[in-house]
């Protein structure tokens, strides 16, 4: 008995220690990140490097996905309202907050941190493991400022970007499957949006682009630069960037909802 | 029993990695197989036990074509030729225990539990590894799992060993060590050896014979002292780094 | 874009080789059991928790808009509604792709480049019977009610904040669940759930499976195969949310 609890304060202890060890990697992480970025010059070249890497090339397979999604949400919607309230009159100006406010910044967020959360994690974890990390200390080059603050500029700028056009292809597709399946025209459509649908909305999803777009490089590196040696650790590595990333996002849109619904 | 290679050519792609290599096999002899690295060594030994199908060419164990065979037909091919992979390749989930019952389990399904048990202890001994049975791949050393990963390999009792580079990434201490226990094993379990390296300095220790690649085809070929004479430009530039690797 | 479809009917012949050897030679029930620990246990939290906040965010913007038009009675049932029939299988499987999915085909690809499937190949296993079989089961059966639980959380995170941010009394939320919640949403839901797992199980296997070049390759198959179940499951989604309409209609649901 006396053993039995010895051993599980011992297992408690071994759990904080880990737990504890944790948030102080990241807390490291966090203040050597940020005092990086306020004070050193920002690296312009890589930055829009990046922007290309990140945002250019992931914009087509976010489109693509987004314009289903946006097609599923309508039908979806022009279901429910009709046994709501009995008439699909509203379905375009529900339909269009519902994208505006929420599906067009997480699903595209969503699917960055599996194009590019993954991605960074996995090219960092490979240059950890590779030694590329502590060749570039011993070139004196800071892999902070080298590596991560690019990342996390390039990553804002194209998740604001991309999620101006996710927004915009995800409306495009609605009016197009409201024109044909709800018969809907283009104008009502547009007219009935356009009395629900305000300019805030946009800005506030342009806010919530900015921030999981600042969530997702971050993580994903911490989890490259902590990425242990063979092939199984950068496996483990983007897996933990991958699942991190996406209940960040999860938690901090229900966060930003929930404030933001004070503001619609 | 016998084993021969015939024209065997594999490519990838456009590049070309074995082109029509041809040799045989004698009993219980160790044949070295030599080259740099990217030479298609590896290729050539996944190709026998069919992990990969060749393009062209036929590999023939005893009298019998064997490199169009199903998966299912290679079966028994690949208990009489045990492969030792380059990696440990132990199963990372199992104890060394249940690593060495794995293949015995499949080729051996008669067996009893407690004869398992003595054969996984006798082939331990023998690559000099002791009390690791209920110990997990990861707790041994590199070495320790190399040896391991070979007494896997020895228990379902093949009659060929194929060794891919069964020293690279190891210190020169168990170097030696390993390349002791493939000549102590060839002996003992009079296996027929082929071992794939780039090292020449335990080829001309141990080899019975010796082939050289270069380019996907054969360059060379002789045992140890017929080698050693050779005028081939690779051979002789490999023996050089044996010379002066014996200098240092 | 011809890489693309070469990788789609790949991973179709990977699938039928799958179903082929459950069929001809069942995983025993004792490394499925294994795999559907190993899964749930792992995931139950990531997709509890995620399910609690799709359920919350829904309830919020649904409130939000409804607002304006003193409808809050229907709020329960539509958000409800909406979340099992839509969002909340889409974006809880989005969470279970990145913990199930990605793990697996790290698992599957550490495996394939340190050379341990080719050893099972060449100690007399078939991997395709041990390894994949087992995990595929696994995986469908536990994403199956990961997503369930999931979903039942989704609808405790939209009550209990439809008690915050709307002063309804929880009592009428849940009694407004039944009215618009129609059992032909509940069968879409589950038939989502179901296909979503289907979708998860496949392309880990196949991209894990097919991993080739050492620690950087496994880097690149999770990379793969995370964005792959996603773009797949956006795709599924819209298509199962068309089959079931038009299914329903002519069964007149």
């Amino acid at each position: 008995m006396f053993a039995a609890s010895l051993k599980l304060i011992d297992f408690t202890g071994q759990k904080v220690l880990t737990f504890s060890h944790g948030v102080n990697l990241w807390l490291n992480y966090l203040s050597e990140f940020l005092i990086t970025l306020i004070s050193t010059p920002i690296r312009i070249k890589e930055t829009i490097e990046q922007i290309y890497e990140i945002g250019y090339k992931s914009t087509f397979i976010i489109l693509f996905s987004v314009s289903f999604a946006a097609s599923v949400t309508i039908i979806e919607y022009s279901y429910h309202i009709r046994l709501v309230i009995g008439s699909a009159q509203l379905v375009p100006g529900f339909a269009a907050l519902l994208i505006l406010r929420e599906l067009g910044a997480v699903i595209t967020a969503l699917l960055l941190t599996s194009r590019v959360g993954a991605g960074i994690a996995a090219e960092v974890g490979t240059m950890k493991v590779t030694e590329q990390i502590d060749a570039l200390k011993l070139l004196n080059i800071d892999p902070i400022r080298y590596l991560v603050v690019p990342r996390f500029l390039a990553t804002i700028i194209s998740s604001v970007i991309l999620v101006i056009f996710a927004n915009v292809t995800c409306l495009f597709f609605c009016m197009l499957v409201s024109s044909s399946e709800l018969g809907f025209s283009w104008q009502s459509f547009l007219h009935a949006m356009n009395h629900f649908a305000q300019f805030k909305d946009v800005l506030l999803s342009l806010v919530k682009a900015a921030v999981f777009g600042s969530v997702i490089p971050v993580v994903s590196c911490f989890y490259g630069f902590e990425c242990k040696a063979g092939a199984e650790g950068v496996g483990r590595a983007t897996t933990q960037a991958v699942v991190t990333n996406a209940i960040l996002i999860i938690i901090l849109d229900f966060i930003l909802t929930y404030l933001f619904s004070f503001i619609y | 029993m016998s084993l021969e290679i015939v024209g065997l050519k594999k490519s990838f792609g456009t590049k070309v990695v074995l082109n029509k290599i041809s040799f045989g096999l004698k009993k219980g002899e160790i044949l070295f197989i030599l080259g740099r690295s990217g030479t298609g060594k590896s290729v050539l030994l996944k190709n026998i036990v069919g992990l990969l199908k060749p393009d062209d060419g036929q590999i023939i164990l005893d009298e019998k074509e064997i490199s169009k065979l199903s998966e299912k037909e290679y079966f028994p091919i690949r208990k009489r030729c045990g492969m030792v992979f380059q990696q440990p390749a132990l199963f990372d989930s199992l104890t060394i225990y249940e690593n060495l019952a794995f293949g015995m389990r499949k080729h051996f399904p008669k067996l009893s539990e407690q004869e398992y048990r003595a054969r996984a202890e006798k082939y331990l001994q023998m690559v000099h590894l002791e009390n690791v049975e209920e110990k997990l791949p990861q707790q041994l050393s590199f070495g320790m799992q190399k040896r391991a990963s070979l007494a896997r390999t020895i228990a379902i009792e093949p009659e060929y060993l194929l060794y891919d580079e069964p020293t690279t990434g190891l210190d020169p201490v168990t170097t030696t060590a390993i390349n002791q226990l493939i000549q102590q094993l060839s002996r003992q379990l009079n296996v027929t050896s082929v071992v794939v390296s780039h090292d020449m300095k335990c080829a001309l220790d141990i080899a019975d014979r010796i082939i050289v690649l270069s380019e996907g085809a054969i360059v060379a070929e002789g045992t140890p002292s017929q080698l050693k004479t050779s005028e081939v430009p690779l051979v002789k530039e490999f023996l050089k780094e044996v010379l002066e690797g014996g200098s240092q | 874009m011809i890489k693309i479809l070469d990788d789609l009917g790949s991973a179709l012949v990977f699938l039928n080789d799958i179903i082929k050897t459950i069929f001809k030679t069942p995983p025993d029930s004792k490394s499925v059991s294994e795999q559907i620990y190993n899964v749930t246990t792992q995931s139950l939290t990531t997709t509890v928790s995620s399910g609690f906040f799709v359920g919350a965010i829904l309830s919020v913007q649904f409130n939000a808009q409804l607002k304006q038009f003193d409808t809050l009675s229907v709020l329960g049932g539509l958000s409800t509604s909406g979340t099992i029939r839509e969002l909340g299988p889409l974006l809880i499987a989005f969470m279970l792709s990145g913990k199930v999915g990605a793990y697996t085909s790290a698992e599957l690809g550490t495996m394939r480049v340190t050379e341990q499937i080719d050893a099972m190949r060449c100690l007399g296993t078939n991997p395709m019977q041990y390894l994949i079989a087992p995990r595929f089961v696994g995986i469908i059966i536990s994403s199956f009610f990961l997503l369930l639980a999931g979903l039942l959380m989704s609808i405790l995170g939209g009550a209990i904040l439809a008690t915050v941010v709307a002063d309804m009394n929880m009592v009428e939320y849940i009694n407004s669940i039944p009215t618009y919640v129609k059992w032909s949403s509940v069968y879409s839901g589950l038939f989502k759930c179901f296909m979503f797992s289907l979708l998860i199980a496949t392309i880990c296997t196949y991209k894990g499976y097919a991993t080739t070049g050492g620690s950087k390759g496994v880097g690149r198959s999770v990379v793969a195969t995370a964005l792959s179940t996603m773009v797949g499951l956006t795709l599924l989604d819209w298509f199962t949310s068309f089959l079931v309409e038009n299914l329903f209609k002519a069964w007149g649901l």
